[in-house]
């Protein structure tokens, strides 16, 4: 039977994306599992292979020495393609492995059995793996246990990205938007890439919980999710830093850009009309910064950002303010706004 | 092999309901794939208590970032 989420690569790199997993630290859940199926199958190397779009990553792996390999020469790429799992008895005698530099050279593996890591929504973003450097079938009940494996895996991948989702507004959380703050700010120091930050708070927002209840501000800032997530280009990121705080994180853009950015959403959200009775309308403040010489760091970004926003309460809120002077048009000021 | 957790001490969201649901499930359906492999008690007590001590720390992560979405306002 067709299976057309098999054949959907955009939406399956969606979906691994969603998870926001790739290049982040090992975690004890993930490595906990690849040590269990290493013991309980009696193999020298398994791993949580994420297959993105040029490679497999892995999120946890023993006894392998790479965190990720090119995708031409995976064998979770091949895995993937099916819901069932992929065994491979010896990869010298098949014709899609036999010349796999990973067969011919180290690790010189032999066997291969892979569980593809199906998301609830049916798209396999990877899979548990367990390889051998012998030749070596499996058992039925053994590749039994490592589909429960693999489907433990995926609830860990649920609920982590949950951690790094703001349940209330949809934003990364901030732990999730901070992280992809100091990974911006390692691109900046390794490659030079430019990356902004915008920083915003809702100006008077504890009136609003004051006056009309904590209900309504939750739906305000629902409100404030969904009107800046859109806002929000696919590639950047927007995250609740706390409270009415929020973050845009913003790639292959310097302050100039990003205070455009900015603008926009200060905008947006002055134009809301959140349905309550009354209707309920809202400005916020903005601070943009943009790794530069004087801020290299995640902490000095943030922290400038953060600067740049006090002002702009201090100047009469529903503004934005950059860090840099040189950011704004020849004879504006450092802030624009209403 | 104690009966599987069922997290009845931790203030579970709606929200994160489907996913101790399916995850209880999980559990038992590893515990009798491990069984059904001739895993040896012991073996499979340890896999099973790891599973459960990292999902529950998880959890609490969750729970707290959802209970902190509300709270902070």
């Amino acid at each position: 039977m067709f299976d057309c989420k098999l054949q959907d690569e955009f939406a399956r790199l969606a979906a691994l994306q969603r998870y926001e997993v790739l290049d982040t630290p090992p975690e004890e859940p993930f490595d906990k599992i690849t040590s269990l199926v290493q013991t309980v199958l009696d193999v020298p190397i398994c791993a949580v292979s994420l297959v993105d779009r040029n490679r497999q990553w892995f999120k946890s792996s023993v006894g392998l020495d790479v965190r990720e390999t090119a995708r031409n020469i995976s064998f979770c790429t091949h895995a993937i393609e099916s819901r069932k799992p992929m065994e491979v008895h010896d990869a010298l005698l098949d014709l899609r492995f036999a010349a796999n530099p990973m067969v011919t050279g180290k690790p010189f593996l032999r066997s291969y059995l892979g569980v593809p890591l199906a998301t609830p929504d049916g798209y396999n973003v990877g899979s548990l793996c367990a390889l051998d450097i012998k030749p070596r079938r499996y058992a039925p009940q053994q590749i039994e246990v490592l589909k429960s494996f693999a489907a433990v895996v995926v609830d860990e991948l649920e609920l982590l990205s949950m951690v790094r989702t703001d349940q209330l507004t949809g934003a990364a959380s901030r732990r999730a938007f901070v992280d992809n703050v100091g990974k911006a700010a390692a691109q900046f120091a390794r490659h030079g890439r430019k990356s902004a930050l915008i920083m915003f708070d809702l100006d008077h927002f504890k009136q609003i919980n004051d006056s009309f209840g904590h209900p309504a501000g939750d739906k305000v800032l629902r409100a404030v999710g969904a009107c800046c997530g859109e806002l929000t280009r696919s590639a950047d990121m927007f995250g609740r830093l706390g409270g009415e705080e929020f973050g845009v994180l913003l790639y292959d853009t310097d302050e100039q850009g990003a205070m455009q950015t900015a603008e926009r959403f200060r905008q947006a959200l002055a134009g809301l009309q959140i349905a309550h009775t009354p209707t309920i309308g809202i400005t916020a403040s903005f601070g943009v910064a943009a790794f530069s010489d004087r801020f290299q760091t995640s902490e000095a970004l943030i922290d400038a950002a953060d600067q740049r926003l006090y002002r702009a309460k201090q100047d009469g809120r529903n503004r934005c303010c950059a860090a840099d002077r040189k950011a704004m048009p020849l004879g504006q000021p450092d802030c624009v706004g209403a | 092999m104690d009966a599987l957790p069922n997290y009845e001490d931790m203030d579970v969201p709606l929200a994160l309901e489907p996913s101790v649901t399916r995850h209880r499930a999980n559990l038992a359906r590893l515990v009798g794939a491990l069984c059904a492999a001739g895993v040896d008690d012991e073996q499979i007590e340890t896999s099973v208590n790891a599973v459960v001590a990292s999902y529950r720390g998880e959890l609490l992560s969750a729970i707290r970032s959802i209970m902190k979405s509300h709270a902070d306002v």
